[in-house]
């Protein structure tokens, strides 16, 4: 899930450290069509379940797939010690 | 001044280089720790306020302080009179035309070129001519260090993490140029883009890499602009097949050939957009089909024809051309990432300068 850490990232950037994320295998783009189509076909019932399914819980489900990074200080930017 | 909480690291000096390496803050390279006295003589170099905000980083979105540009500035080895180009270089690459989230995120090895044109070249000795994208400048080394440290630091372009690149390139360290205004018969890059001569200004041009032309045989410029077009068509750079604006750091030997012959830039744009073609046949139908055909102004280089042909750039004038280098007969062809990064160029404030 190389491209996982990244979007975790990018969605707690804007404020949605909770978005649950819904990986697809890697590589794609080198994979047959009909491969892809699959994928798409496989992970179509995930995605109705992120967005339409029951709300308890479902963060804390996903953020066990795609965990949080630890957050690095920035030099000179936010405070440090 | 006391806008940021102080870090304290135990031990010598060697143990404060350490421990930024330890934290992930530096490009793998020692840094200088920066002290707060250090900071504070960077700080006294900026015509601004040290909260002032001189950009939004993607991806992390975080702002740009000219505190946070000169700490991350004395890290990178640079002089304080040096931290105004590097303050209009985060404002260069936080503008929405530089397109820097995807810069940052990509797979793509791509990283900001800085060229800095007018007096501020001259004051900071930034080397416009031999070895100008190689080492030995301090300032040339120093200030796209700082820049690349920014973007890391405060944008959170992390390796691995957040900066995608596959295999990145060794620019992602430094890249910065000033160009050869001296020995250019042309008219400088800032003066072709609107700005006076005596104006200092720094562009921000996204380069996947540099690829050398070189030609020290021909005397005349059709023999030049041959070699120029065979070499500026790198079918599988991003440049060729999803589209953008390429760069040409053209040698004052070659430019001198060019311009004896009555060659303006932009003839030799034009000359280029003409003759510098890939045949369609040199992409795959995958290539084709899903980048050609799908993203480099679909209709126009849409044709299947074996034969027909694809220019580097969507137009003539969205090559740059700038002047630089020492003696000898080399140019450099630096393919874009693609159109949706452009050049942006930001005056440069230099209270001793104006």
């Amino acid at each position: 899930m190389p491209f996982a850490f990244k979007t975790r990232r990018e969605a707690e950037s804007l404020g949605m450290a909770d978005l649950p994320l819904v990986v697809l295998p890697h590589p794609l783009s080198s994979r047959a069509e009909d491969v892809i189509r699959r994928f798409a076909a496989e992970t179509l019932d995930e995605v109705e379940y992120a967005l339409a399914g029951p709300v308890d819980g479902l963060a804390a489900r996903y953020h066990q797939r795609v965990a949080p990074l630890e957050r690095t200080p920035v030099p000179g930017g936010e405070p440090t010690t | 001044m006391a806008l940021q909480k102080t870090l304290a690291v135990q031990g010598d000096l060697a143990d404060a280089i350490e421990y930024f390496i330890d934290k992930g803050w530096t490009d793998g390279l020692p840094v200088i720790p920066p002290t707060t006295e250090l900071v504070e003589r960077m700080l006294r170099h900026s015509t601004r306020a040290p909260e002032d905000v001189l950009g939004v980083l993607p991806p992390s979105r975080a702002e740009a302080t000219v505190h946070a540009v000169a700490v991350n500035a004395v890290m990178a080895g640079c002089r304080p009179e040096y931290l105004p180009v590097v303050e209009s270089a985060i404002e260069a690459i936080a503008d929405p035309a530089f397109s820097l989230f995807g810069i940052q995120a990509t797979t793509n090895p791509v990283t900001p070129l800085l060229v800095v044109n007018g007096p501020v070249g001259t004051a900071l000795a930034l080397n416009s001519k031999s070895n100008c994208l190689g080492n030995g400048t301090r300032s040339n080394a120093t200030i796209g260090r700082a820049l690349r440290l920014c973007m890391q630091n405060i944008g959170g372009g992390l390796p691995g993490l957040m900066d995608m690149a596959t295999q990145g390139q060794p620019g992602k360290f430094t890249m910065c140029i000033a160009e050869n205004e001296e020995e250019s018969p042309w008219e400088p890059f800032h003066v072709e883009h609107g700005f006076d001569r005596e104006v200092s200004t720094v562009t921000a041009i996204s380069v996947t890499g540099t690829f050398q032309i070189h030609d020290g045989y021909s005397k005349s410029a059709l023999d030049l602009l041959q070699t120029f077009s065979s070499s500026c068509v790198p079918v599988g750079s991003t440049n060729m097949h999803i589209g953008g604006g390429p760069l040409l750091i053209v040698g004052p030997e070659h430019a001198e050939i060019l311009h004896g012959a009555g060659f303006s830039k932009a003839d030799m744009k034009g000359y280029l957009y003409e003759t510098a073609r890939a045949p369609v046949r040199a992409y795959s139908q995958a290539m084709l089909r899903y980048s050609v055909h799908n993203m480099r102004r679909p209709r126009r280089f849409a044709s299947t024809n074996p034969e027909s042909t694809i220019p580097l750039a969507d137009s003539a004038e969205d090559i740059s051309i700038v002047v630089a280098g020492g003696p000898g007969g080399h140019s450099v062809f630096l393919p874009s990432m693609g159109a949706h990064t452009r050049p942006v160029t930001r005056v440069v404030k230099i209270p001793s300068l104006q």
